[in-house]
């Protein structure tokens, strides 16, 4: 069926139109796979000629030894909370709404803990002694310093990345079952070992949904830890602008705020392309929208508290820190972040920019946009004005950072492309939970 | 009960007015303002509660929406002891006195009475409005500007809610200390205060039942006690995160807050008995709870609201008593346990009147499928 005529899709079209996804790519997918592939190749090239020059080629130095990557690094990370909060807590919380987009959102989440985890590597840069970061003992007597918040990201972000992956593969499999049984050949044979011999009876449905809630309920700390332990990679730090107590809960809502914003900037393209507007309704975009502006007034209260408490505590080289932010050199990437994370979400106020899709795509750049930059004001400027003015200075972004940043972009919607034609972007089985089921008394599988 | 209620009321004012004109009247003025946040926090949460009901469109019970809406009875109560506690502003605010020139932009006698006192009027009234505006009849189907109105009106109460309360945490409590800081601490209120919110709406929702005010099915209780329990959560996530920082980054103006209060006694059992009775046991139990199918008995959930309640108030104590007075003692004299007495007769009696003048419908329909 063409579900954009808006008329109730039946279980039959739920089928149809989400393998219809599967099938071979035509000319549009190539030509972006095309563009994000040669994006990806120039942040490759710009990668090895980093490792081949040094880290110099990055524009680090003195004092902003951490700048765009770590920037990025976080950035990433924050991408990949949405994911985790649409599956597992909108799920004990029985949001409906949900069920059809909590599969792209899964796989965001998975592809950005991915993006993320090059920046460590990137960063570093000799990439092959990343293996030190890991807890063990070795011959030199150089053990892990548990203290160090670096360590505990180590920990927080492996131990998402697997409760992700598992919950993801565990909520593909009844799907992944339904597309062995309409397929044939080695797809057949793909698909028959990832559904783990899955038949749908009684038993495996209740094994099923107990195994979900409990990863549901698994996932939903981690949506809290993860991120608490990247802002505390700073605010354990005494640096003037990273030493807070409000860094915790602030990263967690920023994290969620732009992963809600790249949630919508995936599924409202797929939306368009693969007509998938009968499932993806108004009402879900309505939804995400609200979500993205509670969780962006909630920052801007953070904000708030954040520039109050650097002005009441007294402390000059708090007070110093905010002036320099607020006027000087690194002025406009703060009101920029301003404008983009606190004022554009403020149009979701209206109903009807809530399901626009043209408005929803709008502010959710812009939150992204925003939100690079909340990370990058905390980092860069706060560096380059602590406390002694002699190792003040100012960063500039080379061409090789730069490319590798953006490289990191292509990366991600590579592997979110590729995802999209190879396994279904919607959840068939907990699309048609949300239908009445068919009725056998009327034609053709309709119901009413 | 109500004369017992107004009898608890008089002890409370009569302790009140002997303590104050004692030699320990800095004992007495910080037990007040301990009750002034917990109950006044308490107050202003039901109706706060019931405007995140409306607009995350929460159809699982009506009934729990309206019980939340009758602690506002307490308010206008709430705001005259507001301004009962001006008078005690010197003893409590040493920068009434003192003033501290870094920061008296802010801390100033007329503005942060000012902004406190219009900030909760405005608060109340808005409260109050929202309460009048649901215990009217249901929405019809498809009557959109009413349901527009009811959403603007909740959207007001939560920012009002959040701001003030926020204030309440960095205005009347921080600045007792005016020296520490920490950017959190409002956010920090307003999550106790929603927790102790939750926890008050179990009792009153197990309890409405008992008298058959209502008939909330057994799964909208146990969807109370599940947001009961996030809440607890978030209470300590919030702690949490303050106290890792202050303690890992090791300045002394952070610490002398968090050492005053968890490695000096008595203050250190207090903190442990708040950790152990408000967060714990009822972790412990709401996770045994909520794993299962919902029970029928409720009463368990009420001695673990009870927990929650006395904990948070504990914790009240917890920050405001150090502050004041750094040889403060556990406030177990007749005064202090009178002015609390005295409180919760207040409370009692005012929800008492405003089930009288605004006469809540609570038995509502609920929905069949959960």
């Amino acid at each position: 069926m063409s579900v954009v005529d808006h008329r109730e899709p039946t279980y039959a079209d739920v089928n149809r139109d989400v393998l219809r996804t599967l099938q071979p790519p035509g000319n549009l997918y190539f030509a972006w796979m095309c563009l994000v592939g040669l994006i990806l190749t120039c942040g490759i090239l710009a990668w090895t000629w980093q490792i081949y020059v040094g880290m110099g080629a990055a524009g680090k130095r003195t004092p902003q030894m951490w700048a765009m990557y770590i920037t990025t690094f976080v950035f990433w990370i924050g991408i990949g909370h949405a994911g985790t909060l649409i599956s597992a807590i909108l799920y004990l919380f029985r949001a409906r709404w949900r069920t059809s987009i909590y599969r792209a959102a899964e796989a965001m989440t998975i592809f950005a803990v991915m993006t993320a985890g090059l920046f460590p590597l990137i960063h570093a840069g000799r990439m092959w002694f990343a293996y030190f970061l890991l807890p063990y003992a070795n011959q030199r007597y150089l053990w892990p310093n548990f203290r160090s918040p670096l360590v505990w990201d180590v920990f927080a972000i492996s131990t998402y990345l697997s409760i992700s992956t598992v919950f993801f593969i565990v909520g593909l499999v009844p799907d992944v079952a339904a597309l062995r049984d309409a397929s044939t050949g080695w797809r057949r044979r793909v698909f028959a070992m990832l559904s783990l011999g899955w038949e749908g009876s009684d038993g495996q449905w209740r094994h099923y949904r107990r195994a979900y809630g409990l990863l549901a309920a698994l996932a939903t700390p981690l949506v809290l830890s993860v991120h608490s332990v990247v802002s505390w990679d700073f605010a354990m730090a005494l640096v003037p602008g990273w030493h807070s107590t409000l860094f915790a809960p602030f990263f967690v809502d920023g994290a969620i705020f732009s992963g809600f914003a790249m949630v919508l900037i995936l599924i409202l393209p797929m939306r368009h392309f693969f007509g998938l507007h009968a499932y993806i309704q108004e009402k879900h975009l309505d939804a995400m929208g609200k979500l993205i502006l509670v969780t962006g007034l909630v920052l801007t209260y953070f904000y708030a508290c954040e520039a109050f408490t650097s002005w009441y505590s007294g402390d000059h080289f708090e007070r110093a820190s905010l002036f320099w932010k607020v006027t000087k050199s690194y002025a406009w990437a703060l009101w920029l972040m301003y404008f983009c994370n606190c004022v554009s979400p403020l149009i979701l106020f209206w109903k009807k920019a809530r399901t626009s899709p043209f408005a929803l795509y709008v502010v959710s750049i812009l939150v992204l946009i925003g939100m690079w930059f909340e990370r990058f004001n905390i980092i860069v400027p706060s560096l380059g004005h602590d406390f002694y003015p002699y190792t003040w200075g100012i960063y500039v972004p080379s061409l090789t950072d730069t490319t590798i940043v953006i490289g990191s972009f292509a990366w991600f919607f590579i592997l979110f492309l590729g995802f999209i034609k190879l396994m279904p972007s919607l959840s068939v089985v907990e699309v048609k939970e949300t239908m009445p089921a068919p009725m056998k008394d009327h034609g053709h599988g309709r119901h009413h | 009960m109500t004369i017992l209620w107004a009898v608890l009321a008089a002890l409370g004012a009569l302790a009140f007015l002997v303590g104050v004109n004692s030699a320990d009247a800095a004992s007495v003025w910080s037990i007040y303002l301990v009750n002034l946040v917990f109950w006044s926090g308490l107050a202003v949460t039901g109706p706060a509660i019931a405007g995140m009901m409306q607009l995350t469109e929460a159809r699982w019970s009506p009934s729990v929406r309206r019980i939340a809406l009758t602690t506002a009875g307490f308010l206008p109560v709430a705001f005259v002891l507001l301004l009962v506690l001006f008078i005690g502003r010197t003893t409590l605010y040493p920068w009434a006195t003192k003033p501290l020139p870094v920061k008296a932009v802010w801390l100033n006698t007329p503005f942060f009475w000012g902004r406190n006192v219009v900030l909760a009027l405005l608060l109340f009234l808005a409260c109050l409005a929202f309460a009048r505006m649901l215990l009217r009849d249901p929405i019809p189907p498809g009557n959109e500007n009413e349901r527009g109105r009811r959403n603007r009106l909740a959207t007001t109460l939560l920012f009002l809610w959040v701001i003030t309360v926020s204030l309440w945490g960095f205005d009347l409590v921080m600045s007792l200390d005016p020296v520490w800081y920490s950017g959190l601490f409002g956010g920090y209120f307003v999550v106790s205060t929603l927790y102790t919110g939750f926890a008050l709406l179990s009792i009153l929702t197990v309890r409405a039942n008992a008298r058959g005010l209502a008939a909330v099915p057994p799964g909208a209780v146990q969807d109370v006690a599940k947001l009961q329990f996030a809440m607890s959560i978030m209470w300590m996530y919030f702690f949490w995160s303050q106290y890792l920082v202050i303690w890992y980054g090791n300045v002394p103006i952070e610490t002398r807050f968090v050492v005053n209060r968890f490695f000096v006694q008595p203050w250190v059992t207090v903190a442990w008995f708040v950790f152990v009775v408000g967060w714990l046991i009822p972790f412990g139990y709401l996770l045994k709870r909520l794993t299962g199918r919902p029970p029928q008995r409720h009463t368990p959930l009420v001695v673990m609201a009870v927990f929650g309640l006395a904990a948070i108030f504990l914790e009240r104590v917890l920050v405001v008593f150090p502050s004041v007075s750094a040889s403060a003692g556990l406030p177990l004299g007749w005064r202090e346990l009178g002015i609390t007495a005295g409180f919760l007769g207040l409370f009692l009696l005012s929800r008492r009147w405003f089930f009288a003048r605004f006469r809540p419908v609570l038995n509502l329909p609920h929905p069949s499928a959960h």
